[in-house]
């Protein structure tokens, strides 16, 4: 079914609105939530809490993109629910790698004051995606965004492990550099 | 923290940096015996009569005529101006139009007019659940029973009324018992199958069983039904179910399907074909169970199938673009141009069917090419011949093309944020006959608080959009060009 089709059946209040989303999407969020949650079942209700947010949202909302909304929304509750995991018992999985990895991109004198709100940071990184190639971008989205791990990564793209480390390294470094052009000092 | 925002934020990127990959792409277990294989086969490979399409931009031009009159259609939460506007000057009303709409009625016409003498439109308001086929519309109330299902024939006159027969019984297959619900009816000749609500739950990615009518058959349909094969891993078998009888026969019964896991399967008209995607559960080399996907095409005469990377190695999946062809487009990451090979099932050649070229759209016969002076061409895959859209903006266009894939719908999108940012219609439909050149534009009045999406062809002249503000039903409009027909 054409992703125009599952939206206006989330407008008519229909229920198969969420059939047919899981059917076209389900096996996409499910491998978005479990690589972040490492873990079947909580990356199953992260799935279905997608869901039901989009549920919620549509109508009034309309996405351009329902992939991309639906990863979104996957993501997103899945970290959520790895924060709240994680609060009595900090550490592990790919998340927390990915932190650490990001937090090198982080420039040192970066004052918290003057963080800006996630959304206008992420129209930084929009700018800095444009500057990556087609291949490192994918490489770096693999990363950052699905949270794939190196391995993952490595078999997908069909290069080494040591390839996507030192590909990914160079990227932060040059992210760090482009945050810092930005303002960011 | 700033590393959590970080994450956050990356959350947050634009949609056209994301991509979806479902299944993870195959990887190349048998790397050294493939790529050794590939070489020879690259070598020995006989593409048929490439026409490698570079598209000679030539000075041939389709112009499209735009309708003097304006198409005003009823709009939700405009009702009470909608019956006034559909009587526009230069249309000619044949029915009488309605005031009110019961909620008793699966089905009403709200009116019908004929624009310019080009167009006919038919608008018609539902309150039930609808799916839109080739030739008839299937609506079923909105009630837990998913009650009075109608196949509604759609014709030059009106609708025609078809009531649905039921088909509910429980089937046992594969350990367990499949709860079979599905509404068809039987017009003109014609098979027509709904199954309404879709069914769930039975696989991984939530996938149940799934009807299917068969081409030039009323007595059977076939059913693609999900059987788990281990203790956690699902294949589809192709279920022949008799209507009269309600016994059925797998089509995939004689196929040497031992370590393969069937995804999805599509079937030639005849039976005679199938195609499917799946995948095979191997040991790699580090003695680890693996999984690989690939498709495979089967002739169920003989029971002998091949799969598809062992026919020719290239990135990327193929899909079932008809009885006798599959296809594969790959496009460059990073130039976007796309190379489209197309296989042919009966003579088992590949076809380079174009290479590098800045394709928008791929139809069945036809391409929609961006030049490098950004105007769109319309190339023949058949001839490799390319025809200016003159003038045409395309961008966040509907393209889709007729059953008989002769003609061509362009329509434009239109969003205006100052009424609803969320509202999306088609101010301008136009079709394109290839074969004779005419290209005709009717361009609609639709503003207000409206979510229209485009739903198909009833015929090869006519296509169907549908509109709901979200609370009062849903409007659905047959657009038919009359004068298109041949």
């Amino acid at each position: 079914m054409e992703d125009s089709q599952i939206i206006t059946l989330y407008w008519q209040r229909s229920e198969t609105a969420i059939v047919e989303t899981q059917s076209k999407y389900g096996s996409y969020c499910y491998s978005i939530a479990n690589n972040i949650l490492n873990s079947h079942e909580d990356a199953e209700e992260s799935v279905n809490d997608t869901y039901m947010a989009a549920w919620e949202s549509m109508p009034p909302h309309k996405p351009d993109v329902l992939s991309a909304f639906l990863g979104k929304l996957t993501r997103r509750i899945s970290i959520d629910k790895w924060r709240r995991r994680s609060a009595d018992k900090r550490g592990g999985g790919t998340v927390t790698v990915a932190l650490e990895e990001l937090a090198g991109c982080i420039p040192s004198e970066f004052d918290l004051q003057k963080e800006m709100e996630a959304k206008e940071l992420a129209e930084v990184i929009n700018g800095f995606l444009d500057t990556l190639s087609s291949f490192e971008k994918e490489v770096f989205l693999r990363r950052y965004f699905y949270l794939s791990s190196i391995d993952e990564i490595a078999k997908r793209m069909r290069i080494s492990d040591s390839k996507v480390k030192s590909m990914l390294h160079r990227i932060r470094n040059r992210l760090r550099t482009y945050l810092e052009k930005e303002g960011y000092k | 923290m700033t590393a959590e925002l970080l994450l956050d934020a990356i959350g947050q990127i634009d949609d056209r940096f994301l991509f979806v990959e479902a299944s993870p792409r195959r990887i190349s277990l048998r790397r050294t015996a493939i790529v050794f294989i590939a070489a020879i086969l690259a070598a020995l490979l006989t593409f048929m009569t490439a026409m490698a399409v570079s598209p000679e931009f030539k000075e041939f031009v389709y112009s499209f005529v735009n309708m003097k009159t304006q198409d005003k259609p009823p709009i939700p939460g405009l009702e009470e101006d909608s019956m006034t506007n559909t009587q526009t000057q230069g249309s000619t009303p044949v029915h009488d139009t309605q005031e009110t709409v019961s909620p008793d009625e699966p089905m009403q016409e709200l009116g019908y007019q004929e624009i310019d003498g080009m167009v006919t439109a038919q608008y018609f308001t539902t309150n039930g659940l609808f799916r839109l086929f080739e030739g008839a519309i299937y609506t079923c109330n909105r009630d837990d029973e998913y009650s009075n299902p109608v196949f509604w024939e759609v014709t030059s006159d009106g609708l025609v009324q078809h009531q649905a027969t039921r088909v509910q019984f429980a089937l046992p297959y594969g350990g367990k018992d499949h709860e079979i619900f599905f509404d068809y009816a039987v017009i003109n000749g014609r098979l027509y199958e709904e199954e309404w609500p879709p069914n769930v739950g039975e696989d991984p990615f939530g996938n149940g069983w799934v009807c299917n009518s068969v081409a030039n058959r009323t007595d059977v349909v076939w059913l693609q039904v999900p059987v788990l094969k281990n203790n956690y891993d699902f294949t589809r078998y192709p279920l022949l179910l008799d209507l009269k009888t309600l016994e059925v026969t797998n089509l995939f019964e004689d196929l040497p399907l031992d370590d393969i896991y069937v995804d999805w399967i599509w079937l030639s008209d005849d039976l005679s074909t199938a195609f499917f995607s799946g995948h095979k559960k191997v040991l790699n080399d580090q003695g680890q169970m693996g999984s690989f996907s690939d498709e495979w095409i089967c002739d169920l005469k003989t029971s002998t199938m091949s799969c598809m990377t062992d026919v020719i190695e290239l990135p990327g999946y193929w899909s079932y673009l008809d009885d006798n062809t599959l296809e594969k487009c790959i496009q460059d990451p990073d130039t976007k141009l796309s190379t489209l090979y197309r296989y042919d099932i009966p003579s088992g050649k590949t076809v380079k069917v174009f290479e590098d070229v800045n394709a928008k759209y791929i139809l069945t016969n036809y391409a929609v090419v961006q030049n490098d002076d950004f105007s769109y061409w319309l190339l023949n895959l058949r001839t490799g011949e390319s025809k200016k859209l003159d003038g045409l903006y395309l961008a966040g266009m509907t393209v889709s093309e007729s059953p008989n894939k002769q003609n061509i719908m362009f329509a434009s999108r239109w969003k205006n944020p100052e009424i609803d940012q969320f509202s999306e219609c088609y101010p301008k439909i136009g079709i394109l006959n290839t074969e004779t050149g005419a290209f005709q534009i009717l361009k609609r009045d639709v503003k207000g608080k409206l979510s229209e999406s485009f739903y198909g062809w009833p015929n090869d002249t006519a296509v169907v959009t549908a509109s709901s503000n979200g609370v009062s039903g849903f409007y659905i409009y047959i657009y038919e060009f009359t004068a298109l027909q041949s």
